[in-house]
């Protein structure tokens, strides 16, 4: 479970942290082409595993090291859970590679085509809040806390191409901010190997750009100046992905993830890249 | 009904073999190397380069044939007892057989089946539906 965590404070906060995006299953799911069941069926599926991540942050204090320009990559460890179940429309899902971690909804409307699903789900995940980052407790930052949205995801399909868009409103009191995302992704197959680009971008609001990444003037110290600068803006990110069938219980996956802040947050002393790289590749056993 | 029929060429194809090796003794081996692909999805075409090797005991003509094509991989004559390989890339989205004829009695002498397996099997096509609770 505290891998999970971690996995939720690193690889979900370098992409996720500013950005989300999903399918009728999250379309980093979708686009691998993973198990997936029809939109009129009850049921779940299940695969767990073990990833190992090779990143750059772009978030001051995550990892703990994280503080300045030049602290290189990082490596770590991870669970990697990607399941889903179903019933009468109603759906709980976890994809721990993909751009949302965790959603709970309700899908009303499905076709060969389209889908559309009612959402709940965190967009923004904590910083220095519940979890044991000594950076963060040393500092005089006050901890953010991860905030949980309601909105409406759309997905479009056709074989091979997968596009997704979703719009959220937090609705936990943390930010009172909103966030667009929209995401295209294709796959195809060179012999046994599946391969996957997808590409997006993902506004998100002044309230949750004001909340995660000002620094109020109570808050500064010498490494962290003030800051109210913080707008809306926009993310950037592309996905390269693999997926290769081992046995017939087990899969291998490996992803190269690219993330660029373009406006709204670039020059926040929290925000000590503009850009974050993923590189993960794990194994996994399909139940 | 289809079983019936099935347990029935296989009787008849056993006493064929039977009446066979003992008008000409024949031992033939099949082998295949790996003996499955498996693929992603169910469905989708798997790739997998395999070995094929065999040894026959009894002269005669023979071929080598995979279900995925009419076409034989590889005739030969043989006078004594002879072994062989043949490399084939197996492109199929569902399982194979490989066998050896006798081209001069239209026998199947050896036959066995390379599974095409995967991991997550097929979906079924969604129906367009509109839900309200």
């Amino acid at each position: 479970m505290n891998s999970f965590y971690k996995l939720a404070s690193h690889l979900f906060l370098l992409s996720a942290m500013l950005c989300t995006h999903s399918y009728a299953e999250d379309i980093s799911h979708s686009v691998r082409g993973g198990a997936s069941i029809p939109a009129d069926q009850n049921g779940g599926f299940l695969d767990l595993g073990l990833g190992l991540t090779y990143f750059k942050s772009p978030l001051w204090g995550y990892p703990e090291k994280n503080t300045d320009k030049n602290v290189g990559m990082s490596t770590e460890v991870y669970l990697n859970i990607n399941g889903r179940y179903q019933y009468e429309g109603f759906f709980i899902e976890a994809y721990a590679e993909g751009f949302n971690g965790f959603n709970i909804g309700y899908n009303f409307i499905s076709d060969t085509h389209w889908s559309f699903d009612i959402i709940l789900a965190p967009e923004h995940y904590g910083m220095g809040d519940e979890d044991d980052n000594q950076t963060w407790k040393d500092s005089n930052l006050t901890p953010r806390e991860a905030d949980f949205n309601l909105g409406l995801r759309a997905n479009y399909s056709q074989p091979g191409y997968r596009v997704e868009v979703r719009v959220l409103q937090d609705i936990s009191d943390t930010h009172d901010g909103h966030a667009v995302t929209a995401f295209i992704g294709k796959n195809w197959q060179k012999r046994n190997l599946n391969l996957h680009v997808l590409g997006g971008l993902a506004y998100h609001s002044r309230h949750a750009a004001e909340y995660y990444f000002n620094v109020r003037p109570e808050e500064q110290s010498e490494q962290l100046p003030a800051y109210d600068g913080a707008k809306g803006g926009l993310i950037a990110n592309a996905e390269f992905g693999l997926t290769y069938p081992i046995k017939e219980n087990w899969v291998w996956r490996g992803l190269y993830r690219y993330t660029k802040f373009l406006s709204g947050v670039t020059d926040s002393p929290l925000l000590i890249h503009d850009e974050a790289h993923i590189l993960a590749s794990s194994v996994s056993y399909v139940f | 009904m289809y079983k019936l029929t099935l347990l029935s060429v296989l009787f008849l194809t056993s006493l064929n073999d039977i009446s066979s090796a003992f008008a000409n003794p024949i031992s033939t081996q099949l082998h295949v190397t790996p003996t499955r692909c498996v693929a992603l999805h169910q469905g989708q075409t798997c790739y997998q380069l395999i070995d094929i090797s065999w040894e026959i005991t009894s002269q005669g003509s023979y071929c080598l044939f995979i279900s995925s094509t009419k076409q034989a991989l590889n005739c030969w004559q043989q006078n004594t007892a002879q072994h062989g390989t043949y490399q084939y890339d197996v492109q199929s989205a569902k399982d194979v057989i490989i066998s050896i004829k006798n081209m001069q009695s239209e026998q199947t002498i050896a036959q066995m089946r390379f599974e095409i397996a995967w991991v997550y099997s097929q979906s079924q096509q969604r129906r367009s539906s509109w839900r309200l609770f």
